[in-house]
Order: C-alpha cells, then structure tokens, then sequence
C-alpha cells in the first residue's frame, strides 16, 4: 500500500540524540519535487453527487499543488493561531467561555494524539500504557508521563528510583476496620507518589543540570485538619534522617545529608522583628522533637509545633546535600500535600494550581494515585503558558538577568506549543561548555554546604575544580579569563557568589551569541518577553 | 458481496479491514468508508482506497509538512514506518485539521 512514487524530505534527524540536535527543512528537495507526479486523477473520484463534501474533498486533493500555491499560512500555523485566539479569549472572558474552553480541550487532545504517533514513529521506546489515558512510559523502563514529558527522558531516570523510593512519604500508622469481627486490612492513611521535575526529568537533552528536583504528591485520609496535621507531621519525622545512604540500581552510591527543611510558611506576626517575613526552617532535631523554638517580640521563646505546621504547610520543601565520589549536588524535594475526609472534605491542600505534568516523571503509574497527566485540560495548559511567559519575562529583566533560564523556559514552551524543531534546536545550548560550567560552579556552591554540615569534601571539590578549570582552558574570552582567575587566586575558599556572577555573564553572552545567530527563535524569545 | 470482493484482492483480508487503515480514510471521506453501510464501501474500488490513502499522505504533509513535530521525523522516514504507524499518523493528522477547523469556524462566530 501507499505505493507509487515517494517524496523525500531533507532531514530526518532522530530525536533520541540529544548530543547533536539537528533541525530539519520543511521544503522538499527538487528531486521529491519532481517525483510528486499526480497519483489521483478526477476520474479515480468514486462516483458520488456532486456538491458533496467529500466529494469536492477528493477533488480538491486530485487538483494538486496547482491550486494551492496562493494559500497563505499552512495547516500548522493555523492550528497555533487558533490555540492562541482560543486562549486570548479564555483570558478575556469574552463570548462562550465553556465552549471556548471545550473546543481548545479538544484541540490540545487531538494535537497531542497526533504528536504521539509521530513521537513513537521518531522513538519506538515511547509506548502508551495499556488500559491508561494520557500515561505513557519508556520502553520496560518502569518511568512514567505525559508524552510531552516522556520525549525528553531517557530510561536512565529509572535508576534513581531506590532514591525517590527512601525520600517517599509513607503512612506512619493504619486505621484498622473490622466488619461483622472480622479484620480487615490496614487502610493506608497517607498516600505519595514521587517525580522527577524540572530539568532532571529532561536527561535527553539537559546534561548539565544543577541540581536533582523531585516534587511529591501526597495524600491523606483523615477526620479533621488536625488529624491530617498529625498524620503528616508524624510521616516526615518518620522519613527524615541526618543521613540517608543511597545505592541506585546501576549500583552508583549517593550520600544524603539533611539541610533543612521549609514548612508552616513564614514566622507568626509576633516573632522578633529580625524573623519576620523568614520562612519556618526546620532542623532534623527539631522535626525529631515535634516543635521549634524562636524568639518573640517580647523577648520571650514560643514553640511552633510540627502538627499545627503541617495543618497548613504552605511551601512544603525538604533540601539535602548529595554527595557522590566526584561531586556535590543539591537534592531538593517539594511535597503537594492534598488530605481529605471521607466525604471529600479538603482539609489541606498546599497545591499551586500549575500544571505539573508537562515535565514529570514518575516512578510509579499515576493513575494509581489519581494522578492523571491531563496535558489536554485546558486550565492547566493555560497556567502552564503563563507562567512560563511570566517566568521568561523576569528572567530578561535587568537584576534577574538569566539568558539560561529564559532559554530552558522557553524550550518548553516552544514544545507544549508544538515548536519540537525550534525546541530541539534551542535545546543545543543546554549541552555547551558554557552550561556545564554553570553547573559546575553552582555545585562548588554546595560544597559550602556541604562544609556547614560537617562533611569532608575535598576530593570532590578538586574533581569539579579540575574539571572547570579544563573547560574554561577551551576558552579565550574574558571572562573566562576572570573565572581563571577567580579559581587560581582563592583557591578553595573562591568566592561562591563572584564566580557565579562571571559564569552568568558567560552564559548570557553564549546564549545571546547563539540568538543572533539563529534568528527565528531570537524573534520568538523577543515577542514573549515583549507580550 | 463485500466477502467476495476482498477474498479476490492482492490485499489480504486484514489489510483491507485493518481498522486504522478504514478509520484515515473514513475520517476525510467518510461516505467512502462506512463500516454501517457496506454496501456502499463495495461499490468502491479497493485501488480507489489505496489512492485516497496515498493521497491522504500528500496531503497530510502538504498541510503539516511544517509542523515541527513531523518535520523532525522527516518525510523518508515516515514512508518506512510500519502500514499501521503511518496509518496512526495520517489518522491523527486528520483528526487535528478537523479539530482546528472546529476551532476556527468558533472563532468566527461572535
């Protein structure tokens, strides 16, 4: 079938290669020009009245090129011109709103069926997970996502599982019901499932990335808030160690060391002035006894417990230092925390509203958990684009300039919009020197930490010195020059902060180099920031 | 009428019924394929099928050739793709151009 002559593309590059990201030309070549011979004639039109759409579809279809040659815009301009309008008027609130958002539902739906025939036709590897909606995973590799999400994961996620698996929270005790004297088993009164977020989901085409984000969600059964609060509370102090060993499953070892640990969002008002407006930090000491002290106004020392923290967690983060034999590395994990009583009841929910699923992955199904990847609500779409907009916008400000970050928010919005080309070839600048120095110097920044807790980190700071020193031995700029500089005078008490500045300055000079020379994504980034 | 018909073609029995194979093709002409009327499937050819279908092709990358995502598969390689994966896309496709097309006629509405 499809027989007959066969029109070549140029291209054709496979994106499963994330060390050289190759964009594709949409114009034939001349000789797939030439071979695009007619290969349906009218008088193939099976034989139905006239006047009748299909009809008049076949014919159009038998007519050629010829008559398309006017038609401005292509079908895919078209396709994200209406999504765009679709949203615009979401936003404005203008006209029929529930159906606006029913249509853009549906398109979203449909591009992304699309997207996925094409994306397992580019990566075989990709594959839906039977009887799930919207859940898609990477060959037997046990990771799970959306498949915006899966295309830029690879299965080598899959070996930091033990690690997510250690972090999970788990149900701290289980409300035992019996019926007619009979036991049943133990209901689990907390529930979680944890993913890899941000860029260490990307592995495919972010290498370089800084630190390891997991984000959790969690879910709790209870009565009362108070309850949750306890249950919680009791969950954390359970899970949190000063010192976690980890051994992954490719037999890679990583050492755990607990920061700290945010939540119960800031000081109460009548906190001393020096706290107010400072996030609650909680040591392992302090989770382990159920309360932390500070100072009031007064002068006097209050007590927050840990169970009224967790009634309303607001941000609930937990960061450790990771050290391996080469490196250091910043693990953080921030908790979703929903709890409910049986009849659905919110008691607590610390969620942002903004759609996750476009970048995690997880290490169990989440239908499991409830969890459905809806990469096709509109809701969530539209929060998605606006806050990466918002995102791009502040990080092009003078104060917060981060041409990286405005680059790696933008690849992902190019790709939940549909610009996978632009996107891949925007993707190229996450893998240069200039961002391995990045996070090079953002992981001696751990080593500081890392020193503030105890741990002996030598080798591992003249491992990543080294390894930043050779790639800035490439280089004959300025300011690597400086960075040199920085590291040959100081040593190993660089300062943190001045090597950061220069590294930023470096990346935003790469980053801008490599916008003028590729125009069309410079003109994309500008009309964002510029919206 | 329909049994004769298949069991005298090159094509084999599954490839003729392959569903996603009727699905692309019935979601552009629909009067063509309609499993609730066969009677008017056979009077179609079943040449004239694999021409719609080449045709559905042509005209899937006339109009998403420049779709990112299908550009970056490449046109060569989407030709050696499996019968039942280029079917999947071509269905897909369609079904996004008439999603848009929804979209666009909404759009127009005041």
């Amino acid at each position: 079938m499809l027989e007959g002559p066969v029109a070549t593309m140029e291209g054709g590059a496979a994106i499963a290669n994330p060390a050289q990201p190759e964009v594709t030309s949409a114009k034939p070549s001349s000789e797939s020009t030439n071979a695009k011979k007619p290969i349906f004639k009218e008088a193939d039109l099976p034989e139905l009245k006239k006047g009748d759409t299909d009809h008049d579809m076949l014919k159009q279809i038998a007519e050629g090129d010829g008559k398309r040659e006017n038609k401005t815009g292509s079908a895919f301009d078209k396709i994200n011109k209406n999504i765009a309008e679709l949203t615009e008027r979401i936003n404005k609130g203008e006209g029929n709103v529930d159906k606006a958002k029913q249509i853009l539902g549906n398109l979203l739906k449909t591009r992304e069926q699309f997207y996925l025939s094409v994306a397992q036709g580019i990566n075989p590897d990709i594959k839906a997970v039977e009887g799930k909606q919207n859940v898609y995973q990477i060959g037997e590799a046990k990771i799970y996502g959306s498949v915006i999400a899966v295309l830029d994961a690879t299965s080598s996620l899959e070996s930091h599982k033990v690690l997510a698996e250690r972090l999970k929270l788990k149900s701290p005790s289980a409300e035992t019901t019996s019926v007619m004297g009979e036991n049943l088993p133990p209901k689990k009164l907390i529930e979680s499932a944890i993913v890899f977020s941000g860029s260490s989901a990307q592995d495919r085409i972010q290498p370089f990335s800084a630190d390891m984000d997991m984000a959790e969600h969690v879910k709790i059964k209870a009565k009362t808030a108070e309850e949750a609060g306890q249950i919680l509370a009791e969950s954390i102090s359970t899970n949190v160690n000063k010192q976690i060993n980890i051994t992954d499953s490719k037999g890679n070892k990583i050492a755990l060391h607990f920061l700290e640990m945010k939540a119960g969002g800031n000081y109460p008002p009548d906190a001393a002035t020096e706290l107010q407006g400072q996030k609650l930090r909680w040591s392992v000491q302090e989770i382990k006894q159920g309360y932390l002290e500070y100072k009031k106004q007064d002068g006097q020392i209050a007590r927050i417990t840990l169970d009224q923290a967790c009634q309303d967690p607001k941000m609930l983060k937990v960061d450790y230092v990771g050290v391996t034999d080469d490196t250091v590395v910043e693990v953080t994990k921030v908790s979703t925390v929903i709890a409910k009583d049986d009849n659905e009841k919110t008691l607590i929910d610390n969620s942002s509203g903004q759609a996750d699923a476009y970048q995690e992955i997880y290490f169990d199904d989440p239908s499991e958990m409830g969890l459905l990847n809806e990469t096709s609500d509109p809701e969530k779409y539209l929060s998605y684009v606006k806050a990466f907009n918002g995102e791009m916008k502040k990080y092009s400000q003078p104060g917060h300039e981060n041409k990286l970050k405005v680059a790696k928010r933008m690849y992902n919005l190019l790709k939940v919009n549909g610009d996978l080309a632009i996107s891949q070839e925007l993707s190229g600048i996450f893998s240069s020197d200039a961002a391995a120095m990045y996070q090079l110097v953002d992981r001696l920044g751990m080593t500081q930490q890392a020193v503030k807790v105890g741990l002996n980190i030598s080798p591992q700071r003249e491992i990543m010195t080294q390894r930043l020193k050779d790639l800035i031995g490439k280089r004959s700029d300025s300011q690597s020059k400086n960075l040199l500089e920085i590291l040959n005078n100081q040593g190993n008490s660089s300062n943190i902060e001045e090597m950061r500045k220069t590294v930023l300055n470096i990346c935003n000079q790469e980053v801008t180099v490599f916008m003028e020379n590729h125009p069309k994504i410079n003109d994309k980034m500008k009309s964002i920031v510029n919206s | 009428m329909i049994e004769g018909m298949v069991d005298q073609l090159p094509l084999t029995r599954e490839t003729f019924f392959n569903p996603n194979r009727i699905s692309a093709v019935k979601k552009v002409f629909p009067k063509l394929i309609s499993p609730d009327s066969l009677t008017e499937a056979a009077g179609i050819k079943p040449d004239q099928i694999d021409k719609c279908l080449t045709a559905l092709t042509e005209e899937t990358w006339k109009s998403l050739g420049d779709d990112p995502i299908l550009k970056q598969l490449g046109r060569e390689k989407f030709d050696n793709l499996p019968e039942d994966q280029r079917l999947k896309i071509l269905d897909n496709a369609v079904a996004l151009l008439k999603a848009s097309k929804e979209a666009e006629e909404f759009l127009k509405e005041k």
